[in-house]
């Protein structure tokens, strides 16, 4: 059936064709012009009856379906045999609006052939004929990228939750907005937490927080943090922080990617350790040989001359050599071999008592005044207790011998604090003294290198083998020159590190 | 050869250590273990040489040297230091160069610990016999 022929009674009508052919000054456009247009148009139309009848088709759909014209819609269409569930073009008959909807187009000769259909009543467009106007629109190259945008999501999905390192996105509270596969297994569900809750069990953000400067400066920053998973398991971690951006150039999260590296840690440490040992040891020794071979040469020049003052002299230089032998044997031990901890809770205002009572003969004899102040109340520490009494002891021991070198023209004094850092859930054990104070060229090298005052009769290793110490509870320690002349070591340690 | 040393170091060991080796080689020794008894006796005694540790508590060995030094009456008496520090072990400071200063004249010596008795004899006795 010829198109003008269906629309016939359209031509009485004041529809959109007539004002268009009266546009002046614009060439006149007839109607059958436009019916042509309609038929030449690369898009798929036809004229569906309300029995479900193509009665026309356009030049491209007749093309497509190898004619089509008098069969049914779904046959013609979709090649099926009886009417389509929930038609939408009936709807579109019944409710006089138009629907919309995706249709596969099967054509014998190209294929299927994603495509948008719009169904409008032909009542609708002002022809008073039953029937509607069917439009299909190839989508099939829009389809295909849609399914390429599907795929390279998933992929990037499968990438971002199958990464062998922990990544969070967060906003700018350090909210977790996102986690991967990696960070939900070893820290729980995350999102809408705080990094540094999840991450460390903290109350408030760490100092300095990578995250925080890529918000202020949108590059990409890192650091070496120590975390704890969600088994309470300690691990070390680099971690790099990227900004991610929209459209206007502006971060409005920042993607944080943690990679462990307590192996590569530890491998460090070790070999660090053994460079310090093997370091240690030359120095070491050297002033050891000069206390043995002083005190024989004192030893051999006293019997010469009978003088067994200057005998017993030369016979404690070498008792002190050995002495220091042995020290020395036993820190190289501490500081070299690992050892696993034995962490246990304790009130550390009790361990901080006995490192008093232990040195409290000492001080005694040297005329030093050695105090303790704790909270008044119990409070706990987890750690392993015998490496912080060594800690501590190194401490006290140190400041004991400052004192009775030092000065003299005040009361000797050595205190030993202890306190709750609460903000921090942290103990704090402080070590003053008022001896004379440690001299400003060393107080940098503290606890890098083998540091000591006490010339031969240190090894400088006390230091080191309480910084370790320290760091394996994930504390630190500070120092600083005390107001009234003297040291004041600081040694602040998580109460579960 | 004989003569008057002061030595100056805060351990005792050393300090005995040293005077008997200088007492066997025939020298008077006068033994101090800090900087500022150090500084009196130079004054009161007028050594021949002195021996002299860096690193010592209140007063510092180099504070001790410099004002020996520029001391007009003190200024003339060779000193040898003897010090534990060593480049090994304190790798970022020269203290020869902390010495050195332009202003002030350098040690006659300059001993490692552990020294040994033989290398402290022929130092002291050369410096002294002016070669």
């Amino acid at each position: 059936m010829a198109l003008v022929g269906i629309l016939g009674k359209r031509d009485q009508g004041k529809g959109e064709f007539g004002d268009i052919s009266q546009v002046p000054n614009e060439p006149s456009l007839k109607r059958t012009d436009l019916l042509e247009l309609l038929d030449a148009l690369p898009t798929y139309i036809s004229i569906i009856s309300p029995q479900m009848t193509v009665l026309w088709a356009n030049s491209a759909l007749k093309r497509a379906l190898e004619g089509g014209v008098g069969r049914p819609c779904y046959e013609a269409y979709e090649g099926e045999s009886g009417p389509c569930k929930g038609c939408l073009l009936e709807r579109a008959l019944a409710t006089g609006r138009t629907e919309t909807w995706i249709q596969t187009l099967r054509s014998p000769g190209i294929g299927n052939v994603q495509t948008l259909v719009q169904a409008v009543p032909l009542k609708a467009m002002g022809f008073d004929i039953p029937g509607a106007l069917k439009v299909s629109t190839d989508i099939t190259p829009l389809t295909s990228r849609l399914r390429q945008l599907e795929i390279s999501q998933r992929e990037y999905r499968a990438l971002f939750e199958g990464i062998p390192c922990y990544i969070s996105v967060q906003d700018r509270d350090f909210r977790i907005i996102k986690t991967n596969g990696l960070f939900r297994r070893d820290f729980g569900r995350a999102t809408g937490r705080r990094c540094y809750e999840v991450y460390k069990g903290r109350d408030i953000k760490c100092e300095p927080c990578p995250v925080e400067k890529t918000f202020t400066d949108g590059r990409i920053h890192f650091s070496e943090e120590t975390v704890r998973k969600r088994t309470g398991e300690p691990m070390e971690v680099v971690v790099y922080t990227a900004p991610v951006k929209d459209q206007v150039g502006q971060t409005f999260a920042v993607m944080e990617m943690s990679t462990e590296i307590t192996q590569v840690k530890t491998l460090q440490r070790e070999l660090a350790s053994l460079g310090q040992a093997v370091a240690i040891t030359a120095h070491s020794i050297k002033n050891l040989l000069m206390g043995l071979e002083g005190g024989a040469y004192v030893v051999k020049s006293a019997l010469k001359r009978q003088d067994p003052e200057l005998a017993q002299k030369g016979w404690e230089m070498i008792r002190e050599g050995v002495d220091l032998a042995s020290n020395l044997v036993r820190d190289i031990l501490l500081i070299s071999r690992h050892r696993e901890p034995e962490f246990s809770e304790v009130d550390p205002s009790d361990l901080a008592r006995q490192v008093v009572k232990v040195f409290m003969k000492k001080a005694e004899d040297l005329g030093i005044g050695l105090d303790l102040e704790t909270p008044g109340k119990r409070t706990t520490l987890w750690c392993n207790p015998k490496a912080i009494h060594t800690a501590l002891a190194n401490l006290v021991a140190n400041a004991l011998d400052a004192c009775a070198s030092g000065s003299t023209f005040k009361m000797p004094r050595v205190i030993l604090r202890v306190w709750e850092v609460e903000q921090e859930r942290a103990i704090c054990f402080q070590v003053q003294d008022n001896g004379p104070g440690i001299p400003k060229d060393l107080q940098e090298k503290l606890f890098k290198e083998m540091v000591t005052t006490k010339g031969a009769s240190g090894t400088g290793l006390g230091l080191l083998v309480t910084h370790k110490i320290v760091k394996e509870h994930g504390g630190r320690i500070l120092f600083r020159a005390s107001s009234g002349g003297g040291a004041v070591f600081e040694v602040i340690l998580p109460q579960r590190p | 050869m004989s003569g008057k040393i002061l030595i100056v170091d805060d351990e005792p060991a050393m300090l005995t250590y040293l005077s008997t080796v200088l007492q066997d080689g025939g020298f008077e020794t006068i033994c101090c273990s800090t900087a500022q008894e150090a500084w009196q006796k130079a004054q009161e005694e007028r050594p021949d040489l002195i021996t002299l540790d860096l690193l010592m508590p209140e007063k510092t060995g180099i504070k001790l040297y410099r004002d020996l030094k520029k001391d007009e009456r003190l200024s003339r008496i060779p000193v040898v230091i003897i010090t534990g520090f060593t480049s090994e072990r304190f790798p970022s400071i020269d203290f020869r160069k902390f010495i050195y200063e332009r202003s002030i004249p350098g040690p006659e010596a300059f001993m490692e610990k552990p020294v040994n008795p033989g290398d402290l004899m022929e130092t002291v006795r050369r410096i002294l016999s002016g070669k």
